[in-house]
């Protein structure tokens, strides 16, 4: 790579001879880095181009000919006149270097071939050189004319054209909010243009590469010279930068040729230099927000396993204290339910290190490649057997009309999953009241759902019951942690699946949640 | 008359626990679960000692120390976690009586009970003398006998362990302490801190160890029970 601007495909105006309105575009509009137009759109211009020439040779051609019809029949103002219409519609149509030329042309013919004497660039009498000179005037006047007419007409569409490309642009780059859509909004507006440019922005000094990295080592230089611009080969590299600071690097490759149709290049710059600034600060943004929101995550850890291991443990040792100290004074009943105590909480406290380390498991990602086609129905079964020793007092109604339903998942999680929603249901529900477990197939889902009747869930709270920590307010007993909810919603959605709360289900309240998992197989009873 | 003993807390687990040793311990124990309840009990039935939990869901049971000392002669207990020296500090600066770790062993719990008990019997009339297992200290004649031998102390370190003896068995604040030997709770406790060396050389056997002079960490001193 050398150190010079070199003379890349759209800084270099290239002449194309044959290419006659678009080489006219050039004395109008100033040499200007550019864009070219997708492959589709230059060869329709071609196309349009193609039909030009088509034009201005029939023009000529039948001006040509009316002309010397005109001199045979001995009419010369009618012939000249009629030569002078052919070159002007030519100018109009063409632009001011197909009009010029076409002046030329006909001037070279009338003198030629028409004026007297005939095949000789000579002037028989004076009189003849009036008519020839107004009729080389008028041809190229209006010749010019007529082109620089349509020459403006062409560079205002032009104009326009790039306007709303760069509006568009300019809208897809705005709606970015993560710096990956940058470069999706840069393929998405311009067709190949994705393929030709490399994105990549600062990010703690260095340059990240937003999508392929070919030239990463020409951005890098460019970056550390804080040049605006640098081209090298087929391959330009601009700095794109916001408020004095350097935000990122376009790279554009383009091959010689691809000129016709092209786009402003400096109003892109400067565009996606704002967006890519915008989206690292955005970026930033939401970094500090993680780390706020970790920092809240582990206060409200801390506060739980305060309350939550120390309450069931101020129990126990209440409990164990009282008994080693004061067991022979104590009659046998309050023994006993010393011990119970003891029991009960250290069951409690087995739940919620069972439940803090699944918090875990759920905080650090799933291995999917360890699920396994589990059957549902026997998980649901096992969490129910484990719901009923804890809804004692409780009713619980079941339809499971499936023998077996396989999912892709981890046994113990599934039995997790299900068992903290049953729980749930009991901690939230007066006793003797009625928790209905249903079971059913639909869409390849495998829908599960446990209602109960209790006081319910406030409609803002709906989502916010699946939140890590979240406790219901009630006047049931409180002896969660918060967590189990939390849990069977990280575990269904690890397995693919999700989780809600419906809530009231009838007026007196009553909370249902629904687990949706995705079903490998299913069987259904009567299907035996 | 039975004393009545008064539990807030959240979890009825750790009134339950509680119960079977503080009913044959002579007491007579009520249960709350909530600040309001728990208010409602003391000025209906009355307590002498309410052990209260500072994690309510209706309130922090800090807001409610002052409630409960308006209501008369009654000493608060604060059961609390122990990483929480600003809210033991904050509960004493409140008027609790005194705070027990949780978990703790129902050992420290009838300790921390009986002493606050009977500070406050205690507490119309200031007693004239302290008698300790160790410890003899006569309040009118500034005299201070360990095991029976007499212990020269300077007026400072003299009026500290009066202060912490006057509520032995229970934490006293540095707060408390500063007032008592300075005169301005703001004083630097890095005094504090030094005096209470001087006295520990004093009285204790191993003063890297102490047994009667006990640091409350964050929160203050303890005379040791002389139980």
């Amino acid at each position: 790579m050398t150190g010079t601007a070199s003379s890349s495909s759209w800084t270099n105006d290239g002449d194309r001879a044959c290419d006659a309105p678009a080489a006219l575009g050039r004395v109008l509009a100033p040499p200007q880095p550019r864009f070219e137009r997708p492959a589709l759109e230059s060869a329709q211009a071609r196309a349009t181009e193609l039909r030009a020439i088509i034009l201005v040779i029939a023009i000529f051609g039948l001006s040509t000919g009316a002309a010397f019809l005109a001199q045979s029949l001995d009419r010369h103002i009618t012939s000249a006149v009629v030569y002078v219409l052919g070159v002007t519609l030519i100018g109009s149509v063409a632009g001011v270097r197909s009009g010029v030329s076409a002046a030329v042309v006909a001037s070279v013919i009338y003198n030629f071939f028409l004026s007297q004497p005939l095949f000789r660039f000579s002037i028989s009498s004076a009189d003849e050189y009036v008519p020839l000179i107004v009729f080389n005037l008028s041809a190229i006047v209006s010749g010019l004319l007529a082109g620089r007419l349509n020459d403006r007409a062409r560079a205002a569409e032009e104009a326009q054209r790039q306007l709303a490309l760069l509006l568009d642009v300019s809208s897809r780059l705005q709606s970015a909010v993560r710096v990956s859509e940058i470069s999706s909004a840069l393929g998405d507006s311009g067709g190949d243009l994705a393929d030709k440019v490399e994105l990549y922005v600062v990010r703690d000094g260095t340059l990240t590469a937003l999508g392929s990295s070919f030239s990463i080592l020409f951005a890098t230089q460019l970056l550390d010279a804080q040049l605006p611009q640098h081209a090298s080969g087929d391959e330009t590299a601009f700095l794109l930068s916001a408020a004095d600071e350097a935000v990122g690097v376009l790279v554009l490759r383009q091959s010689a040729g691809d000129q016709d149709q092209r786009f402003d290049i400096e109003a892109l710059v400067n565009l996606l230099g704002i967006a890519v600034e915008r989206c690292l600060l955005l970026e930033r943004l939401a970094e500090a927000e993680a780390v706020k929101r970790s920092e809240q995550f582990k206060t409200s850890l801390l506060s739980s396993v305060s309350h939550d291991m120390r309450t069931p443990l101020a129990a126990i040792s209440a409990s164990a204290s009282s008994l080693s100290s004061y067991g022979d004074e104590l009659p046998e009943a309050s023994r006993r339910d010393l011990l119970a105590m003891i029991e009960t909480q250290c069951a409690r406290l087995n739940r919620y290190t069972t439940n803090l380390l699944n918090l875990g498991r759920i905080q650090s990602g799933f291995d999917s490649a360890g699920f396994a086609e589990i059957d549902a129905i026997e998980a649901l079964g096992a969490a129910l057997s484990r719901a009923r020793e804890v809804g004692r007092a409780h009713v619980f109604e079941k339809s499971i009309p499936l023998d077996y339903a396989l999912v892709r998942g981890d046994p113990v999680m599934l039995e997790q999953l299900f068992y903290n929603i049953l729980d749930n249901a009991v901690q939230y529900s007066p006793d003797g009241s009625r928790i209905e477990v249903q079971v059913r197939a639909a869409e390849g889902q495998l829908v599960v759902t446990v209602a109960d009747e209790g006081a319910g869930v406030a409609p803002r709270d709906l989502t916010r019951i699946f939140e890590r920590f979240y406790r219901g307010g009630g006047t049931v007993t409180r002896d969660g942690s918060g967590l189990g909810l939390a849990i069977s919603k990280g575990f269904a959605e690890a397995f693919g699946g999700s989780i809600r709360a419906e809530s009231p289900l009838r007026t007196a309240g009553g909370t249902r949640v629904v687990i949706d998992l995705p079903l490998a197989r299913q069987q259904h009873r009567d299907e035996t | 008359m039975t004393a009545r003993i008064l539990v807030i807390d959240d979890e009825p687990a750790i009134a339950e626990a509680l119960r079977p040793v503080l009913e044959a311990t002579g007491f007579k124990v009520t249960a709350a679960e909530t600040a309001a309840d728990g208010l409602r009990s003391a000025t209906e039935n009355g307590a002498d000692v309410v052990l209260l939990d500072l994690g309510l869901p209706d309130a922090d049971g800090k807001e409610i120390i002052s409630k409960l000392r308006d209501l008369g002669s009654l000493a608060v207990i604060v059961l609390s976690a122990r990483h929480q020296e600003a809210e033991k500090v904050a509960s004493l600066d409140e008027g609790a009586d005194d705070y027990v770790n949780k978990p703790f062993g129902i050992e420290e719990l009838m300790a921390r009970i009986r002493a606050a008990m009977r500070r406050m019997t205690n507490a119309p009339a200031r007693p004239s003398t302290y008698e300790g297992s160790e410890l003899h200290i006569d309040f009118g004649k500034r005299e201070v006998k360990l095991l029976g031998e007499e212990v020269k102390l300077s007026p400072k370190e003299f009026e500290l362990l009066r202060t912490l003896a006057e509520h032995a068995g229970q934490v006293v604040t540095q707060r408390r302490l500063l007032l008592a030997g300075w005169g301005d709770p703001a004083t630097d406790a890095q005094y504090l801190r030094s005096y209470i060396g001087l006295l520990r050389q004093k009285l204790e056997f191993d003063p890297s160890e102490p047994r009667i002079v006990l640091t409350e960490p964050g929160v203050g001193y303890r005379l040791r029970d002389s139980d």
